[in-house]
């Protein structure tokens, strides 16, 4: 540690010349020491992400884009060449695009610009995977397919991939929002002192030609003008967004590309740059002629100032993309309670009434309960856990009452002992679920009983089981289908509920963040935001 | 008066001229050099490959034209649906051919810049081939896998974030 700040020393009194030459370099070194002790700071001086890149490095032109890493020769074959392009044009889904580069050679070689010039990701591993590859070092890969990436498109996802992403509860997320924001809300706990999230630096460090980066579905530019018409205005904002964080990542990782430094480390970089030159009088610097200190402390915090309003800036702009996609998801939750809600007050009680009844029947009728799983009986099982109504209650009620018959009990009793119960009637075991226990339930949303675990175990009990009966009328096909798509709504509306505290923890995040900045301005009384 | 095309086996294909328009190419030259009633010979083009053409263009002659050359910058950034084929194409695709005579009939549009029967044909093997794995695309289309089993390893890894868009 002595000897870093004996390097600052140093290099204080180079950059304190005032006309310098290699002053860029210098303020470099800085940056790359004061990285260098907030890393010491964290004890894990191993952690650090590599940056691929020295400080210098040169973009890659777009002309190279066309050229494969690897020498692939060309083979001949029944389907002319030069048909490929004009078929992978109307290839619209990445996973076609994807199985045609595993045919051949030329196939690899044609489908790869269509592939990789829209990139759709769905699904968190979907964007896992490809922001490794296009932040993987040119060598490592087959070709350099980040040059080629034009507009990624992240999507809200489908079918399968979105169901892995669901299984982890994000069942909200998913028909409301994008892998993106997905993506954020998983990550909110990493790199907590990053303006951004180290996506959007991937992304512009790796992606030389990226233009933009998109939230809606893949749309053909035909499809658009009048989905764009369609879309509410949030998407057109969010979208807007989206493109001034990308231009504002850019300059950000431009500033630490020529720095040397970790755009996820840069901030607190600044900091310990910002303490060390808090006033001229820190003991450090003693020995250091004024003039020279004075003059190299302008050059670092300039340096620091235009670094922190980059990084401030793109931190504002993800804050915002943030909020309005919580925003977004806020009412589709509410339209979620609302339809849950109003759901309730269409479902027929009557018909379950009826049910129970019928389901008591069939269990007084000696059939084992776990051979014959009727609609009627999984209707009750459910009804029962939603309104916290104990799960067996019938049949054991009756295995104790059966036996001894009321009356028997009554006669049995104490005289005294039998007046003490006589206002209080043995329930009957066919009460639940009663026409008034139900009005009175199905007028409070959600359903008191209901619970994280409740709506897991009915989402359980929906899944698993598989009626062997057939409906004894088709009207109870209706009904019953009613029920259940009720059932399922509240289950998707308690599942929401959690997600919901995920997002907000995310925008807490995202507030704390701001705060910090703010905190900086504040602490060393400078202006950047 | 009808434009005469001759295949490149000789079959002469008298045609009206509206017909002869749906392609670009015959189009230009029809402007260019006048009508002069000598059969225009089409060296690329088979006579049972022409039959077909000059059937998809008899059907469509009334078409309105599109645009010659869309703006480039749409045309670069717009990708084509393949599901909206009308009932007459899809039936016109499928009439007992096989992928030699699809792919000769692609091929014949294209020197012909017939922008239509291009996109059609085009449309029509993309729609094969969705769904399928890379072993039954090569299988379908009679093509050789000349991946290392190495090359075939990494490509599938690094592109593994495709399959699950």
């Amino acid at each position: 540690m002595s000897r870093i700040l004996t390097l600052f020393r140093g290099l204080t009194v180079c950059l304190g010349q005032e006309h310098f030459e290699k002053e860029a370099a210098l303020l470099s070194a800085y940056f790359m020491l004061a990285e260098r002790i907030t890393l010491a700071k964290d004890h894990s001086t191993s952690s650090r992400r590599v940056l691929p890149q020295s400080s210098h490095r040169t973009l890659p032109k777009p002309s190279d884009t066309t050229r494969p890493t690897a020498a692939i020769p060309i083979d001949c074959h029944v389907l002319p060449a030069e048909l490929l392009p004009h078929i992978f044009e109307f290839l619209d889904s990445a996973s076609d695009l994807g199985q045609c580069l595993l045919v051949s050679r030329r196939w690899y070689r044609g489908a790869i610009p269509y592939l990789y010039r829209y990139p759709r990701l769905g699904s968190l591993r979907a964007i896992r995977l490809f922001s490794a590859l296009v932040t993987k070092t040119e060598g490592d890969r087959l070709w350099d397919y980040s040059c080629l990436v034009r507009r990624i498109y992240f999507t809200s996802g489908s079918g399968a991939s979105q169901s892995a992403d669901n299984a982890r509860g994000g069942e909200l997320l998913g028909r409301t929002c994008s892998s993106l924001f997905r993506m954020l809300v998983m990550d909110r706990k990493r790199d907590k002192d990053a303006a951004a999230h180290s996506l959007f630096f991937d992304l512009t460090r790796c992606c030389a030609n990226l233009e933009a980066i998109e939230e809606s579905e893949f749309y053909t530019i035909k499809d658009e003008r009048s989905v764009a018409a369609a879309r509410p205005d949030s998407f057109v904002l969010t979208q807007t967004v989206l493109q001034n964080l990308l231009t504002a990542c850019r300059h950000a990782m431009r500033t630490s590309q020529r720095l040397g430094v970790d755009p996820v480390i840069l901030t607190r970089v600044c900091t310990v740059l910002l303490e060390l030159f808090q006033g001229e009088g820190q003991p450090m610097w003693r020995g250091i002629e004024r003039h020279t200190l004075r003059v190299a402390r302008t050059k670092v915090l300039d340096q620091c100032r235009i670094s922190l309003n980059q990084l401030s800036t793109a931190m504002y702009l993800e804050s915002q993309y943030l909020a309005l996609s919580a925003q977004r998801l806020l009412d589709q939750y509410a339209l979620m309670y609302y339809r849950g809600f109003s759901g309730a007050s269409q479902l027929d009680i009557d018909f379950v009434v009826k049910a129970a009844a019928r389901d008591e029947q069939r269990n007084g009728n000696d059939v084992d309960p776990e051979t014959i799983v009727s609609h009627d009986s999984i209707l009750i099982q459910v009804l029962r856990l939603v309104f916290h109504q104990p799960l067996t209650a019938p049949t054991t009620l009756r295995a104790i009452t059966a036996p001894v018959s009321p009356t028997s009990l009554w006669a049995s009793l104490p005289e005294e002992l039998a007046t003490l119960f006589v206002d209080e009637p043995p329930v009957p075991s066919f009460a639940f679920p009663s026409r008034e226990f139900l009005e009175d339930a199905l007028s409070v949303f959600p359903p008191q009983g209901m619970n994280a675990e409740t709506a897991e175990l009915v989402a359980e009990l929906l899944d698993n089981h598989e009626p062997t009966e057939k409906y004894l009328y088709p009207d109870h096909e209706v009904q019953y289908d009613k029920w259940i798509a009720w059932f399922r709504d509240i289950i998707v509306w308690q599942r929401g509920g959690e997600e919901m505290e995920a997002v907000k923890d995310l925008l807490r995040t995202s507030m704390a963040r701001m705060e910090m900045f703010r905190g900086l301005q504040r602490n060393f009384g400078m202006v950047f935001m | 008066m009808p434009v005469i095309l001759q295949a490149s086996d000789g079959q002469q294909f008298p045609i009206e001229k509206n017909v002869a328009e749906r392609s670009m190419l015959l189009k230009n030259m029809l402007e260019d050099v006048g009508d002069a009633g000598d059969p225009i010979p089409l060296p690329n083009v088979s006579g049972s490959i022409l039959k077909n053409v000059i059937e998809y263009c008899e059907h469509h002659k009334d078409d309105p034209h599109f645009a010659a050359e869309e703006d480039k910058e749409v045309f670069e950034s717009s990708r084509k649906k393949p599901d909206d084929i009308d009932e007459w194409d899809a039936n016109f695709m499928k009439a007992g051919k096989g992928n030699e005579e699809l792919f000769e009939i692609i091929l014949a549009a294209n020197y012909l810049d017939i922008k239509p029967l291009l996109d059609l044909g085009c449309k029509t093997v993309a729609n094969m081939i969705k769904g399928k794995t890379p072993e039954q695309i090569r299988e379908m289309f009679n093509i050789e896998n000349d991946f290392t089993p190495e090359e075939e390893d990494q490509i599938r890894r690094e592109n593994e974030w495709a399959a699950d868009a």
